[in-house]
């Protein structure tokens, strides 16, 4: 009779308990949006709505003071729009890491506290560190649909948009920040000053049609051999300076590479990524393990550099100062075409028109790497 | 022969009277439950249990809404689609395990022996690879995983040989050809971002699931315990040998076949759901044998509340322990390998 009873009673609370998880699992949604919109309408009347890269309608409050930015660029792009970093309150290692090594740092200083451990360097976010932030947003790349359907779940609306392969993409993701964070007039500011350089370096096209094109090696990460790929946008700027890109056959924006295809494919100029502590001088010097780079075209002739980092890294197809490293490149390839850039004055005209900041020239120094050319 | 003249005496020197063994399993029940409520209130964010509670008893009753609605969302959002997905994910796999180590009468034997997670791995990295969305990856995994299947059980069929060393010896066959096409996808996948979530999804992780998910494997989850536990006793006849099954009348053909197909439909069930996860089918047989003995009337259920408890311990113990998730197969592993260990040397190898 004990034991039946205890059967009993085991039975009625496991249905109870189950009955009610049931419910909540299919009742959360309904009851989560009555009470989502009942406390956002005492608090917050005003929402914008704006259409991402997914071509979703998404609503955001008027102000965001809370944003979590999974892309590592994203970063400095919506640091660049908001003119300051005080409503970032999350962003991955990798960025901070670009922070730390940039001229952001001294720039500022409200970013150094910003919580970092919330995504792993796979990008996998987890979703309670995230609940814990309780962000007003979430800006992502596409292509996550499980990561993004949590967010929601969680309350957290998400802007997404396509990593760019070209000018237009970029200017894309531009556009659509400047929507999200209500700073259309800086982000128009912005894309003004892009428009002004593709214009530039397309009045300087007939020229370029006769000139060598000069083969150039964009690096993405050096011990592995890993290379911007010919569908990246970084191929895509060395096609509009004059110059020329590796093949690869991939569609995403990286791919790995031999040293054999290397050495066939002998590059004139190599560009040294912010991602890794690689100088010039390790491959004047022969100093990279397992590669030998002393037959090299770019070596034999001293034209290895590192791409600059102004406010973060150049080189990823998603920067902001992506104009700088254009211009920068161009006057590395053709400097008889390209002579009238003056790098130096673009690096301390971008900081003076959208940060009101003065940079030193010890900041263009170290934006530019100096130290690592004699 | 031998050892089926083995298995009845041991049998008579372990087995538990049947209170105890309903004792045991109510037990087990409840300590499931009680383990399901201390993993909601367990996580990064902080809840209170008094506030789980009323979070709970407000959808069966009115009560008054003291709590930030991100609890709610978390609670229902976040933990309990992976309670709920971990304790079917466990209590399958383990099911799967027991059965498989009956019908191939051998207890070293987990539900990867036909090759169905290196399958259903090679579907979800070719989906990834594809570019194709959460359900494009379950659906993949879940149908190269069954494809693989049928292919190790048609090869015994072409070498007209149906014994189950052979059955056995296919299954290394096909898990060598999709783990080497294993090598191929993951050659080809972007670096920066499919390759993560290939090895990611290797290695197992409940991080990622949503209700839909769960919904859709639920069904199947349960159609397959339910056919598996009505025919327990068959099993226990079919560890008995071949020749033996055959005299009591068992349609061995058969009853070996729906207990393969159950079985493999709950690992691809689990496996679509969470990725694969080693470990978990090979060690809980063995644990619940300590307890209840070799009886598969007895041992099915056991192993599956012990499995569901064991992937819900697992399951907490990666997403609380730091901030970065640890799949699922590393936990499983570096406690589940010693773990088996531990079992045997108390068991002193008695693989009965």
């Amino acid at each position: 009779m004990k034991k039946k009873k205890l059967k009993l009673i085991a039975t009625v609370v496991t249905v109870v308990l189950s009955a009610s998880m049931i419910g909540g699992c299919t009742n959360s949604n309904s009851k989560l949006n009555d009470e989502k919109t009942k406390e956002t309408s005492a608090a917050t009347n005003v929402k914008r709505t704006i259409v991402d890269s997914t071509g979703e309608k998404i609503e955001l409050p008027e102000k965001l003071e809370k944003m979590a930015i999974l892309p590592w660029p994203w970063v400095s792009i919506i640091y660049t729009l908001e003119g300051s970093g005080n409503n970032i309150i999350a962003m991955p290692k990798g960025a901070k890491d670009g922070y730390d090594m940039s001229i952001l740092k001294n720039m500022a200083p409200e970013l150094a506290d910003v919580s970092t451990d919330f995504v792993d360097n796979d990008g996998n976010v987890n979703m309670e560190t995230m609940a814990n932030l309780k962000p007003d947003a979430a800006f992502c790349f596409t292509g996550k649909e499980a990561q993004t359907e949590k967010f929601k779940s969680l309350g957290i609306p998400v802007v997404q948009v396509k990593s760019a392969k070209d000018m237009k993409g970029l200017k894309d993701i531009i556009k659509i920040t400047g929507e999200a964070l209500g700073k259309e007039d800086r982000s128009k500011k912005l894309l003004e000053w892009y428009d002004k350089t593709e214009k530039y370096i397309e009045s300087k096209q007939s020229k370029l049609e006769n000139v060598e094109k000069y083969k150039v090696l964009n690096f993405y990460t050096t011990n592995d051999m890993k290379m911007y790929s010919k569908s990246s946008f970084n191929a895509t700027i060395n096609d509009m300076l004059g110059g020329q890109s590796i093949n690869t056959t991939t569609n995403a924006g990286t791919a790995n590479v031999s040293m054999e295809e290397v050495l066939n494919y002998n590059p004139d100029i190599i560009l040294i990524s912010n991602f890794d502590d690689v100088v010039p001088d390790d491959f004047y010097n022969n100093k990279l393990p397992g590669q030998d780079w002393s037959k090299v075209s770019a070596v034999v002739n001293h034209k290895v550099y590192k791409v600059p980092c102004g406010i973060y890294r150049m080189e990823p197809p998603n920067s902001v100062e992506k104009p700088i490293y254009m211009l920068w490149l161009a006057s590395i390839l053709h400097p008889d075409i390209f002579s009238d850039v003056n790098i130096e004055k673009e690096i301390s005209n971008f900081l003076k028109e959208f940060f009101d900041y003065n940079a030193t020239q010890d900041d263009i120094d170290k934006v530019l790497h100096k130290k690592l050319y004699h | 022969m031998n050892s089926s003249n083995r298995n009845l005496e041991n049998i008579e020197h372990e087995v538990l009277s049947i209170t105890k063994y309903r004792i045991i399993i109510i037990v087990m029940i409840f300590t499931a439950i009680l383990m399901s409520v201390i993993a909601l209130c367990l996580g990064r964010y902080k809840i209170d249990i008094l506030d789980i509670l009323k979070v709970f008893m407000s959808k069966i009753t009115a009560v008054e809404h003291r709590w930030d609605p991100m609890t709610e969302n978390v609670i229902f959002s976040l933990r309990l689609p992976r309670i709920i997905a971990s304790l079917l994910v466990g209590s399958a796999l383990a099911l799967s395990g027991v059965t498989y180590q009956g019908v191939f009468k051998n207890p070293l034997v987990s539900p990867d022996l036909l090759g169905i997670s290196s399958g259903a791995c090679v579907g979800a990295a070719l989906a990834i690879l594809l570019g194709f969305g959460s359900i494009g990856i379950q659906i993949s995994a879940f149908t190269l995983g069954i494809v693989t299947v049928i292919l190790t059980t048609t090869i015994p069929k072409i070498l007209k040989n149906d014994s189950i060393t052979m059955l056995v010896l296919s299954g290394i066959i096909i898990s060598g050809v999709m783990n080497s096409i294993m090598g191929i996808v993951k050659y080809l996948a972007d670096p920066e971002t499919q390759l993560s979530a290939i090895t990611y999804w290797q290695m197992g992780s409940l991080a990622k699931v949503v209700p839909q998910d769960v919904l859709f494997t639920v069904p199947l989850i349960l159609i397959s315990t339910l056919i598996l536990m009505l025919i327990r006793w068959k099993i226990n006849i079919l560890s008995l040998g071949d020749s033996e099954a055959k005299s009591l009348g068992l349609n061995i053909k058969l009853t070996r076949g729906i207990t393969i197909i159950c079985s493999t439909m709950l690992t691809a069930c689990a496996v679509c759901i969470c990725g694969t996860i080693g470990w978990v089918g090979l060690v809980i047989p063995h644990l619940g044998r300590m307890i209840v003995g070799p009886d598969n009337v007895r041992l099915l259920p056991i192993s599956c509340v012990l499995g569901g408890m064991f992937m819900l311990f697992i399951d907490t113990l990666a997403r609380v322990i730091t901030n970065v998730e640890i799949p699922l197969s590393i936990l499983t592993g570096l406690i589940g390998a010693p773990f088996y260990f531990y079992i045997l040397s108390k068991q002193r190898m008695k693989l009965s």
